[in-house]
């Protein structure tokens, strides 16, 4: 760990949803944190618990059952406070949620009202957590929609969402989600619902953003390009457990776990020769609801074994680099092999 | 070609892991989970099942008379012989009759001296089960020369309970019937405006409107009033349901017809249309059972309305007519106030159409919740 | 893979009626597809891509006249005759399914949640008036060839996971044993783990049964993956057609670099390596005068926005709708560079 403390702490988080199956357990012991004006990355593919773990983060999730700690540090010298003890009703979080931590949604276009000019929704963002004059919260709404890169904001400041592309109503999103300048931002798939070009543009807007007001951002996606492009640091899920995690390099460069190994050859690359065969994983992601036990990947891992039906231990490779696999350990003497000791 | 095997090999493995919850479960656990659709359920289970063997539950036949016993008050069942603490077959007591010498009127007082014990399963009048099975089976009664009248006796001296027990028949299957009429006349126009659209379907939606714009029940009687006074009692019945469900169809027929539009564009619809699929397999196979859990649910809602809807013809003399009997004809004993101050039993029937409208709207309510994609029970 | 063409698409274009007011008044047109233009040959995968709102699913639609075009025509090249499908009769329509077959994206909703899965395989086998019990006999022949156990013929698609679910869509297509398929966009709406399992399928079943496809696709790493020839669209527009080294590598319109550009690529080291294409996608409703790329493209001139540019063969199969495909250079950096944003 760094010297100083990070921003958000994620430790040993479970949360899980009583269904009529059973109890599904979207999110099973996972742990991270989150330094600041750093992109942390979570990746995977549906049903991994990316989209659960993030909200449970604001703790949107008032029907699941949650239990860990989710540490948040407002500042360096302040204590932490655990958001899994808020009441997920309670004001304290409602404090925190939109000031503190902010999040944007795949769809815009759902998140946004339709019957409120996108003038009046950020205006209102504004005024739940800041005491600020009329004029002044124009004034700051009017430059939040300039920074996101709307051209002509004052003009577009009485326009309803549909009377935007895609593009433009995800930059409102951003803009409502910095109008209270978060210390974190959450962005759950900002881009999947866009075209190529556009979702470059709002990759680039939300980096500078995050440069420029010193924020640390978490980009949730199953998009392996995007986490290159974005984050300083991933965490690779698979059905609510957690695979690897990585310095995004490191992660790229020497993945260790069999998931993310067999993910970053799946994907096509520019170099990729032409109509061959491409490397690929076999099966589909099990139902949440049917998930194995033990190691959750074991049923499609190429390099499955008899020990994989309990719970695999986390391995250390690195600084802040562990994957949680039994590969790594030696099946005679129990210990890890080929492991990094700082 | 090995790699081709490999792609080739089948998924079982992990298909196996998908959920196993059908449909079905789901769905009946979300019905069981609503409280008020469980009573619902449950006293349309009773209702309808007191229909389908009225005669069998009645002690008496329709048009039993019990001489010298007119506008009794219901008999009190009673466990216990007088001055005894042993507790006996259960019994009800004859009727003692005393004339007002002012008002004229009679009123009726248990007489200790007569006392009918309630034997169940009993042999007495006979009838024909659905009009084929000949039988004296009745559920209960009292000896030969006994009466026992629990809602207690009408204007001309015939058991109220039994009048209210066979005239469930009527008053259940006019509205179920009409509904059933209207759904099928409703889904396929609304179906066929839906997917053809143009000027058919401007043109069925205009007559939608008209129809829906009408007062529902000054159109009812003005369609009831047409069909012949000297129509047979059987016939009228007939007329009457379908009466109902011509007006009822075009509600749903508005409902399924959106329902239509949407499907339309859906992708399946649209799979179906390049695989060659005819009209009537995408209408009738593709469009229609994806449509049904919307029909049902409407379908339900509407039965309500056709009940009250029934009664109020029968009441007001232009629905059924005599020798059947249902509810609303029934309620025609109960027009004067004096009813309601001194023979409010016979107000029975109309209790029994309130709860069985609650009940109908209850069941409704379940299934739309339970059929509600964005419920919370998964 | 020959030069003998299966499919010949001439000046074809679907203009969709925008209506408003009471009495439903015609205002506008979407030009949703425009005078597009091209062959397709026998064995090859020809790849179409472009953004959303560009029209290439209208375009999949014509040609299986599940959208009735407007102009033009598609000419067939069947086992026995030629025929034009755009004027076909409903017994020729027939015929035309025969030959021709179409895999949706979504492969949640393109199949009927009613139905169980020998009667979506099926499906086109009645339509040709096909007996049950032959049909079913086939299916379960087919079910093997594209990955699934014959236990899947009594299941309901909401038993399967989505990789599935696509398999059972490219059975249904393939169960005519169809000349020629039209692949929307066919992964996705996938799990990047599945994606290169059903890409691999295709390329697979295309050397088995000597099929011939039109790949629609946004992601272009896949399209390169998979295409021998590759079409650009914009606004409804081809805007350049070649062979897949061609548009990638001899790229000479101004909107396919832009494009190429956007894609991010899927390597931590390799950041801000690409331009940004500014602006937003025009409506279709009232495209740019002239050239529709004109109002974003960093070298417009006059001329791009009062002459409409024509589709030009620049020799090779290579073809260009751009005044300037000659003049430009385009391996500079001409889009706004990534520093100048962030």
């Amino acid at each position: 760990m760094s010297d100083t403390h990070p921003i958000l702490e994620v430790l040993d988080l479970h949360v899980h949803f009583k269904m009529l199956a059973g109890m599904v357990r979207a999110v099973d012991g996972v742990s991270f944190a989150i330094e600041r004006g750093r992109c942390l990355g979570i990746v995977g593919e549906s049903g991994c618990g990316k989209s659960v773990t993030a909200r449970s983060i604001l703790r949107l999730l008032p029907s699941s059952q949650t239990s860990g700690q989710i540490l948040y540090r407002s500042d360096t010298d302040n204590q932490p406070v655990d958001l899994v003890s808020l009441d997920p009703k309670g004001n304290a979080i409602r404090a925190i949620r939109g000031r503190d931590i902010a999040m944007i949604f795949q769809e815009p276009m759902t998140s946004l009202t339709p019957v409120y000019t996108i003038g009046e929704q950020i205006l209102e963002s504004i005024r739940q957590h800041q005491t600020l004059s009329e004029d002044e919260a124009y004034e700051l709404a009017v430059s939040m929609l300039n920074k996101v890169g709307i051209p002509d904001a004052e003009r577009r400041f009485g326009d309803y969402p549909h009377q935007m592309s895609g593009g433009m109503r995800q930059r409102v999103m951003i803009a409502i989600a910095l109008s209270c300048q978060p210390r974190i931002l959450i962005a759950d798939e900002p881009t999947t619902a866009l075209d190529v070009t556009i979702q470059a543009q709002i990759l680039r807007l939300i980096r500078s953003l995050q440069r420029d007001l010193d924020m640390s951002v978490i980009m949730i996606t199953h998009d392996l390009a995007v986490i290159a492009q974005l984050a300083d640091f991933v965490v690779v899920m698979y059905l609510g457990q957690m695979a690897e995690q990585a310095p995004v390099v490191e992660l790229f460069q020497n993945p260790k776990h069999p998931y993310t190994q067999a993910l970053l050859r799946s994907i096509v690359r520019p170099d990729t020769p032409s109509r061959e065969q491409l490397h690929s994983i076999s099966g589909s992601v099990p139902d949440p609801r049917n998930a194995p036990s033990g190691c959750r990947f074991r049923n499609r891992c190429p390099s499955a074994h008899d020990r994989c039906v309990q719970d695999p231990p986390v391995v250390t490779f690195g600084p802040r680099h562990t994957a949680t696999c039994w590969l790594y350990v030696d099946e005679e003497t129990g210990t890890e092999t080929a492991v990094f000791r700082s | 070609m090995s790699a081709i095997t490999d792609i080739g090999r089948p998924t079982s493995d992990v298909a196996s892991t998908q959920p196993v919850v059908s449909r079905g479960r789901i769905l009946a656990a979300r019905i069981m989970a609503n409280r008020l659709g469980i009573v619902g359920i449950a006293w349309l289970a009773l209702t309808v099942s007191v229909a389908l063997f009225a005669d069998f539950f009645a002690p008496y036949g329709v048009d039993h008379v019990h001489e010298g016993a007119l506008r009794a008050p219901p008999q009190r069942v009673h466990f216990f012989r007088e001055g005894s603490w042993r507790p006996s077959r259960p019994f009800v007591y004859g009727y003692k009759s005393e004339r007002d010498p002012r008002t004229f009127l009679t009123t009726y007082t248990e007489d200790p001296d007569q006392v009918y014990p309630i034997y169940f399963f009993v042999q007495r009048e006979p009838y024909r089960l659905w009009g084929l099975i000949p039988s004296r089976l009745h559920f209960f009664g009292v000896e030969e020369g006994g009466m026992i009248a629990l809602f207690g006796t009408g204007r001309l001296g015939r058991d109220v309970l039994s009048r209210v027990l066979v005239a469930t028949r009527i008053s259940l299957s006019v509205p179920i019937i009409g509904m059933l009429i209207s759904v099928i006349l409703g889904s396929a126009i609304g179906v066929a405006s839906g997917y053809w659209g143009g000027v058919a379907d401007i043109l069925i939606q205009r007559l939608t409107e008209v129809m829906m714009s009408f007062p529902r029940i000054p159109l009812w009687m003005a369609l009831a009033a047409t069909l012949p006074a000297d129509l047979s009692s059987l016939h009228r019945y007939l007329g009457v349901t379908i009466v109902l469900a011509l007006i009822g169809w075009a509600g749903l027929c508005r409902q399924i017809r959106g329902k239509t539009l949407a499907l339309k564009e859906s992708d399946f619809v649209m799979a179906g249309r390049a695989a060659g699929s005819s009209t009537p397999t995408i209408l009738f196979r593709h469009l229609i059972p994806n449509c049904f859990s919307h029909i049902v649910v409407v379908a339900t809602l509407s039965v309500p309305g056709l009940i009250l809807a029934e009664g109020a013809l029968s009441f007001l003399g232009i629905g059924i007519t005599p020798p059947l009997v249902s509810w609303g004809t029934l309620l025609k004993d109960a027009q004067s106030v004096q009813v309601l101050t001194k023979h409010p039993w016979l107000l029975a029937p109309g209790v029994l159409m309130v709860l069985t409208v609650l009940a109908v709207n209850f069941l409704g309510d379940a299934l739309r919740d339970a059929l509600d994609p964005y419920s919370q029970i998964r | 893979m020959s030069d003998t063409p299966i499919l010949q698409v001439e000046h074809l274009s679907k203009y969709f009626p925008v209506q408003r007011g009471l009495f439903r008044k015609t205002v506008a047109h979407v030009k949703a597809v425009d005078d597009v233009t091209f062959t397709v040959h026998k064995g090859e995968c020809l790849g179409l891509v472009g953004e959303s709102g560009c029209g290439k699913t209208t375009l999949a639609r014509c040609l299986l006249r599940l959208v009735e075009p407007d102009k033009g025509r598609i000419v067939l090249h069947g086992e026995q005759q030629a025929l034009d499908i755009v004027s076909a009769s409903r017994k020729e329509m027939l015929d035309v399914r025969r030959q021709m077959q179409i895999i949706f994206q979504d492969p949640f909703s393109s199949l009927d949640p009613r139905w169980r899965v020998t009667d979506v395989v099926a499906e086109p086998l009645i339509a040709q008036r096909i007996g049950r019990a032959e049909a079913a006999r086939r299916v379960l022949e087919l079910l093997p060839t594209v990955g699934l156990g014959a236990h899947f013929a009594d299941r309901f698609p909401h038993e399967l996971s989505g990789g599935e679910r696509q398999r059972v869509s490219i059975a249904r297509a393939l169960i005519v044993s169809p000349p020629l398929v039209v692949a929307d966009e066919p992964v996705s709406a996938l799990d990047v783990s599945v994606r290169s399992q059903i890409i691999n399928l295709l390329l697979d079943l295309q050397s088995q049964m000597n099929l011939t496809y039109i790949f629609i696709a946004h992601d272009l790493s896949i399209v390169k993956h998979i295409s021998h020839r590759i079409a650009v669209m914009y606004l409804g527009q081809l805007v350049e057609l070649g062979t897949t080294r061609q548009v990638f590598e001899q790229y000479r319109h101004p909107y396919t670099k832009a494009l190429l550009a956007s894609a991010l690529i899927p390597d931590p080291t390799r950041r801000d390596e690409g331009y940004v294409l500014e602006g937003e996608v025009p409506s279709p409703i009232n495209p740019p005068s002239g050239c529709h790329f004109s109002t974003r493209c960093p070298f417009a001139q006059e001329r791009c926005s009062a002459e409409e540019p024509a589709l030009r063969d620049m020799g090779d199969g290579h073809w260009v709708r751009c005044h300037f495909a000659e003049e430009l250079d385009l391996s500079e950096e001409i889009f706004a560079p990534v520093a100048a944003l962030g």
